[in-house]
Order: structure tokens, then sequence, then C-alpha cells
């Protein structure tokens, strides 16, 4: 039977029915990621065969497997506790297939800043794979994993699930617990899947979200059946920003906006909404970001656990400087309580404009993936390249990315759909009707194609 | 927002010292600029009219999440699992640098 190219669930069915074994999938998935890993750099660490094979990002603490954010800091840290996320997964009968590559301390959108190389995108391996979750997205582009876990704290699921050419859901702030993920900005960090099907990543949401009473910050609203949910017919009332469609690469933009005529052909109704300027939030997320950054990292002393702070990137400590002085005596109000005052205003945007729509949508990147060095050009490049994407994260509500086709350089483009607080359930529906009516034109498909048996 | 034109060498090594982290002469010159225009990127949301406008710190907006009383505490390490990354340690005890 060959296993290339079924999806998460597809694959479950088999061993449910006896058809294969637990051990044979991540056997088989094992054997594919050190095949292929060698170019793509999408694994840090192997996991042990003990359950249904599943990547997750190396920020999530796993018990007893090696856990090091992809900075020389943690280089020989084996947490002794388990993160939630990863928790509620092996209680689903999951094993931990690997541990994926991402931009240190989760600091950048291309997963060059790794302290163990840049993960390669599959589709050329001559670009980056996007980040920070660049590992996990390559993996599940090139079918090296059936799924993968990511966080995003601004555009790390969605940026290189757009550039890798996959599904990548980030849910609602609050919704997915974050105890026992690697700190970067605790106020906007969202763990999520990572996938090639909308259902896979409905699934995964439904298994990883509720309430814990280790992370105070997640929201006890309830969860719901979201598998179920897909396939329930539904109109809804689409907002395009027309602001998100410019200034970037043409290309991106007629893609997204094919994909709008395709959802307008299956009965939604689009209307045009007006959003602030992304380039605000650039701003706002750049000083939250890192004065959370410079408060979490403080934590790495070289005393109970990891190597000392001379270990640090230089994007860690550009970002740990920057939160020092905006949080610092007379600068606090001038930054730090200023950009919360906008992140307000943010907040109520989005608020007002679900007043009139259900969705938003909008492409996920303003480019498609960057060719492996580019990024150093920029002072913070990932704060730049994230802009698409930071609005939203700001707000702390759900978006999910899908590919919607490819550049004429052959890279994958994505299109987000963002939705209104603890309202996964909308997103996931509209991505899966969009799905089974385009099969998101093959792009994952292909993908896969390039990497066989 | 205050008008702050250039970031200087001094503040650079300060900041560091603050964060408790050691830059070299190369460093702390390239951090300068880079940071320089970090800030003044950020100034746009001066553009911004923010008065009386509340700060989110956070989207969950939540206060005051405690535990029920008589909650188990689940979790917690054993001197041993407490002790297991440390580099430097003493028999149960993590080695510190002399502080008074």
């Amino acid at each position: 039977m060959t296993l290339l190219g079924k999806s998460l669930l597809e694959l479950r069915a088999l061993v449910e029915k006896k058809e294969l074994s637990e051990k044979e999938t991540f056997e088989y998935f094992l054997e594919r990621s050190k095949k292929y890993n060698t170019n793509i750099n999408a694994y840090l660490t192997y996991g042990e065969n003990d359950g249904f094979p599943i990547a997750v990002k190396d920020n999530f603490c796993t018990k007893g497997l090696r856990t090091t954010a992809s900075s020389k800091v943690l280089e020989n840290f084996v947490p002794q506790y388990e993160s939630t996320v990863t928790d509620r997964l092996k209680h689903r009968g999951f094993g931990i297939l690997g541990k994926t590559n991402m931009d240190a301390w989760a600091h950048g959108s291309s997963t060059e800043t790794s302290d163990f190389g840049p993960t390669k995108n599959p589709w050329n391996n001559e670009y980056v794979a996007g980040g920070s979750s660049g590992g996990s997205g390559a993996a599940v582009s090139a079918y090296l994993a059936p799924a993968a876990i990511g966080s995003e704290t601004a555009g790390s699921i969605r940026g290189p699930a757009a550039w890798c050419g996959i599904v990548g859901l980030k849910p609602t702030y609050g919704r997915v617990s974050r105890y026992g993920v690697v700190a970067m900005g605790s106020s906007l960090d969202c763990p999520g899947p990572m996938t090639i099907t909308v259902e896979d990543a409905a699934y995964l949401l439904e298994i990883i979200a509720g309430n814990d009473s280790f992370d105070a910050t997640s929201s006890s609203a309830p969860t719901e059946a979201y598998r179920k949910k897909l396939s329930e017919k539904r109109t809804l009332t689409i907002g395009i920003p027309d602001i998100y469609f410019e200034g970037g690469d043409s290309e991106v933009a007629e893609a997204a906006r094919a994909s709008i005529k395709v959802m307008e052909k299956q009965g939604h109704t689009v209307k045009k909404i007006e959003l602030m300027n992304p380039r605000y939030a650039i701003s706002v997320y750049t000083i939250l970001q890192r004065a959370e950054v410079s408060s979490n990292l403080s934590r790495y002393t070289g005393i109970r656990y990891g190597d000392d702070r001379s270990y640090f990137g230089d994007e860690a400590k550009k970002r740990i400087m920057l939160g020092t002085y905006t949080l610092s005596y007379g600068y606090y109000d001038a930054y730090y309580k200023k950009a919360q005052r906008v992140r307000t205003l943010i907040v109520e945007d989005f608020k007002r404009v679900f007043g009139e729509v259900d969705v938003i949508v909008a492409p996920a990147m303003s480019t498609a993936a960057i060719k492996l060095g580019d990024s150093s050009k920029y002072s913070f490049f990932g704060e730049l390249a994230d802009v698409l994407t930071e609005p939203s994260a700001i707000a702390g509500i759900p978006a999910i990315s899908v590919p919607v086709g490819l550049t004429s350089k052959g890279l994958p483009i994505g299109m987000q759909i963002m939705g209104n607080y603890f309202d996964e359930a909308t997103i996931l529906n509209l991505a899966y009707q969009f799905e089974r009516e385009t099969e998101f034109f093959g792009v994952i498909k292909n993908g896969i194609k390039n990497y066989k048996d | 927002m205050k008008k702050i034109a250039q970031l200087s060498k001094e503040e650079i090594i300060h900041l560091a010292s603050l964060a408790g982290l050691t830059l070299t002469e190369a460093e702390v010159e390239k951090f300068r600029r880079q940071l320089t225009e970090t800030v003044e990127y950020v100034e746009n949301l001066n553009e911004l009219k923010t008065e009386g406008i509340k700060e989110t710190s956070s989207p969950a907006n939540l206060f005051n999440v405690f535990f029920t009383d008589g909650t188990e505490n689940t979790r917690g390490f054993t001197e041993g699992e407490a002790l297991a990354n440390a580099k430097n340690k003493k028999g149960s005890l993590f080695v510190v640098k002399r502080i008074l």
C-alpha cells in the first residue's frame, strides 16, 4: 500500500482498521525524514517510535526529549516536564516523530536565525521555508510528517504555511495552552496545527484546544466540534481590506483575488472593508514583542539549566536590548504604553469590522518565499515580512492560511482567512469549502510529488 | 512620544549591561545602527491619536485567575529532577556566583 500523500486522518483510519500499524507509520515517516533532512534541515532531534507520528516545533517541552528552541543556550536541555499540547497529543496516541527547526527562540520569519542552520524551502532549496515554524512547515510540505505542531506570535504559523504551500491554523489567543512552550511574547504566543488538509487541522485543534489550569491565560470558553462543523452549508459575508493587497508582490495579490472570486461563486457575499494600515501594527508588534522577549529571556542565566547568556545569537541580543530600552525609565510611556494604546485601537478596529462581516480574507504574506540570505539586508526583517499577520496577532483573533497557487518562479502563495474571537469553526468551514472546490489548485499534492518514497 | 534621533554607543553598552549581555566593539556599533533604525521606524505611532485610550496588555482580558481551594498541585520536581539540567552543582545545590 502506498502511504505517500495520505492525510493524517486517512492514515489513522487505516490504523484503526488494522490495515496499517502505528509502528509502521512512524517508521515510514522516520525513514523519509532521514532521507531528505540532509537537504531540508527540518528536524533537529528524532523521537522514539511510541505512537502515531507527529512533528513538533522545538519550542514545546517534551519530557525526556531534547528541546532547544533552536538556540545554543538550550543545546543540551532535556525537559523534566511535558507541555500541555504534547501531553494532550500523547494521550490521544501520538508519538513525537521529531522536533523541528525554527528561528532561535522563534525570533524571525525565515528560520535563518536558528543556531543549527536554516531550514530550506522544499519547493526550491535556495529559498527559505519561512518562520519561525519553518521546520514544521517544510516537514509537512515534503511529507516528512503527516502533520506538525507550530506556534505563532505573529506570522510564525501562517508564514511558513504560506511559503511551503500547506494549511496553517493560528487559533485565538488563549484557545490553546502555552504551558511548556518556550515563551517569546507571552501576550501573543499561540500553538497551532500545520497540515495538508483542513480536516486534519480541525481534528488537531479539537485535541489541543481548551482550558488548562497550568496556563492562567488559557480561555475557559467552550471548544467546538470543529470537524463536524466543517461540512455545514454556510453562506458567509467576506470582508476584503484593500490595503492588505497593496504594496506587496502583485502575483500574490492576484492569486488571492482570484480565490475570493471562487468563494463568491460558491455563494458567499464579498464586501469591501476598511482596516487600519498594517504598518502601524509593525511598530506595535515590534515594541510589545521585544519588551516581552527581554522579560522572558531574562531567565536564561545558565544556573538551573542551559548555558549562560554569552550563548545568545545576534537576533536574541538585539531584541533583548530593544525591549530593555522601551521598558526603561523615561521611555516606558513613549514606547511601551503608546504601543499598548494602539493595540487597543487595533482590537477595536477588528471588533467594528466583525460587526459587518463574518470573516476577513487577504494574502497571508505580501510576497512568496525569499532567497536564503536576503533577510539579513533588513534591521528587523521578521517584523516587516509579517506585516499582514501582525494586526490579527496583536488583536488575538484566529486565522488560517491556505495555498492558492504558485508564482511564476514556482513558489507557493498563501491566502489567509481571519475570524472573530474564538470562532475557529467559521474560518475552518470556509477553508474546507474552498478546499473541496479547488483542492488548493493541486499545490499540496504537487509539493509532495517532488519527494518520492 | 519623545523624539529620539540616535542611540549612542554609551546607551548600547548600558542596555547590554542591564540585560546581562557582553558585546564586542563591533557588535556595539552594529546594534547601535540597527536599533536606531528600528526605533526610528516605530515612531510612526506618533501619527495616531491615543489620548484617553486604555492600554491593552493582553487580548485575553482576564483578571485574577486562581486555583480553587483544595486543588492538588500535580506539578513540581523532585530534587533530582530540579537539578537534572544544571551544569554546575554541588551535592543537592545549584552553584551561583557569590552575592554578598
